[in-house]
């Protein structure tokens, strides 16, 4: 059940990575800060709870880019400063624009993080200044040991990561850059009980593109079934009833009530009921091509689903 | 959002007569255990909560003790006269990792502003699981309508 089962490169840009394998348990995150390793003084708060990126060097690198007037993360990748395994979409320290999410939610001092790899998240110190920090190109490097990595948590739910779509539906890109799926639910551990959902259990904090101007940046997500044993692409239909989890949500604007729009953790919860009678389920995530001209979001972003069996039948 | 729970103690190591709990410090606990007096009921948990004079969200300390169905939410289980008439907004959140939270049940399903004070008043709600569900770790966030500084008992009795 390896996180790179799909590709061994989670930041491949043609659709072969959607998610992780479901997991019966979680491993506890460990944080710890990491000086950069040449440019600006600058500590970053890193966090890791995936025991495969253990001795694997993931290399960050920032700039300040005058010509979207602040300061970016401009690159990560793995293993070390390697372009075989890089996502170049740039996080921007400050606010993406006018009224929109500042990085604020993801400093140090807050709950919330940039999970930029399955299993692997930052945090900008507390008052990093979102114009001036990084006045040159500076860099970062953390090898994730095996004492970054908590505990091994058996919680009675299910766990996997999810990468967000690569580009919007109305984009033009193809079905796979599109439309991200998770890996069809285990039912030994879930069965057909009701289940509890939670999306973005990790408290990642949204972002979109950097540079998108007054629009939209939405996504919806669906509860796919199918009765067959082992569906291929076509064998899956949206559930009736219950089967819309979120349709259209404003993922960036976290003054929700976690049901219908996300909470001030980005999150959102929902109780999946009539599970039975389908052999398999999974989740189809998109970004909508809704009444606005939608914006897509930031590509080095991975959240983490949970499920919980309610009313386990024996 | 801070925290003004007490830890979380069995209902049965709450004895009334000792329970002055206008004067206690929100960490506090209460003895003795069972002793074949002043012991209210052997079903439940209890903490102590101070609503810490202001009407910002504060939480419980996340329950220590498993849920599997429904539960009955009891605040200002002893029917504290508080020292100002206050409504509240309950809400019992879940949460995977411990630090970010989401509502599982939000404060129409528990207690909100217009189910009234609860000065000398116990307020109960019930948690309906096969609804809400459960996580790994729960809690109770609590909002004052007014600022009050008593401390109430809030209890939670599992079905």
């Amino acid at each position: 059940m390896s996180i790179f089962q799909d590709n061994t490169n989670v930041y491949k840009n043609d659709g072969t990575w959607h998610s992780s394998p479901w997991q019966p348990f979680y491993h506890k995150m460990v944080s710890r800060y990491i000086d950069e390793t040449s440019g600006d003084s600058l500590q970053l708060k890193m966090w890791c709870c995936e025991p495969e990126w253990e001795g694997t060097e993931l290399y960050i690198e920032a700039a300040h880019a005058t010509s979207t007037g602040g300061d970016i993360l401009t690159r990560v990748s793995y293993p070390g400063d390697t372009l075989a395994n890089a996502e170049g979409d740039d996080y921007k320290l400050g606010t993406q624009d006018t009224g929109k999410l500042t990085s604020e939610e993801a400093h140090d001092d807050r709950t919330v993080k940039h999970w930029f790899a399955p299993g692997v998240a930052l945090q900008l110190p507390d008052g990093t200044h979102a114009t001036s920090t990084i006045t040159q190109t500076t860099k970062w490097s953390y090898t994730p040991t095996s004492n970054d990595i908590g505990e091994k948590i058996y919680d009675g739910g299910v766990h996997c990561w999810m990468k967000f779509p690569y580009n919007t539906v109305a984009s033009s890109s193809t079905d796979a850059q599109t439309y991200v799926y998770s890996k069809p639910f285990p039912m030994e551990y879930v069965g057909n009980s009701d289940i509890l959902l939670v999306w973005n259990s990790f408290g990642h904090q949204v972002r979109r593109e950097v540079n998108t101007l007054d629009v939209n940046t939405s996504i919806s997500l669906e509860r796919e079934i199918s009765y067959m044993d082992n569906p291929g692409s076509g064998d899956w239909t949206v559930k009736g009833a219950g089967g819309i989890i979120m349709n259209d949500v404003d993922v960036e604007d976290f003054t929700g009530d976690g049901v219908t729009g996300v909470n001030d953790k980005f999150m959102i919860r929902n109780m999946m009921a009539l599970m039975e009678g389908v052999k398999n389920t999974r989740l189809k995530m998109y970004i909508p091509d809704g009444s606005f001209t939608e914006a897509r979001l930031l590509r080095s972003q991975f959240i983490r689903v949970s499920l919980y069996p309610i009313n386990p039948k024996s | 959002m801070a925290l003004f729970g007490s830890d979380w103690s069995t209902y049965s190591d709450l004895a009334l007569a000792e329970a002055t709990i206008e004067a206690a410090g929100a960490t506090d606990t209460f003895g003795p255990s069972i002793n074949g007096s002043g012991t209210t009921g052997t079903m439940g948990h209890f903490c102590y909560f101070e609503m810490d004079g202001n009407t910002n969200t504060d939480t419980t300390k996340p329950f220590d003790f498993p849920i599997n169905g429904d539960f009955t939410v009891a605040i200002n289980a002893t029917a504290v006269n508080t020292d100002a008439a206050t409504t509240l907004d309950v809400t019992v959140q879940g949460s995977v990792d411990g630090s970010n939270y989401v509502d599982l049940a939000s404060k129409t399903d528990i207690l909100q502003d217009s189910d009234g004070t609860i000065d000398t008043v116990v307020k109960t709600a019930v948690y309906d699981y096969d609804a809400k569900g459960r996580m790994p770790y729960m809690r109770l966030s609590i909002t004052a309508a007014t600022a009050s500084n008593s401390t109430i008992i809030i209890a939670i009795i599992p079905h």
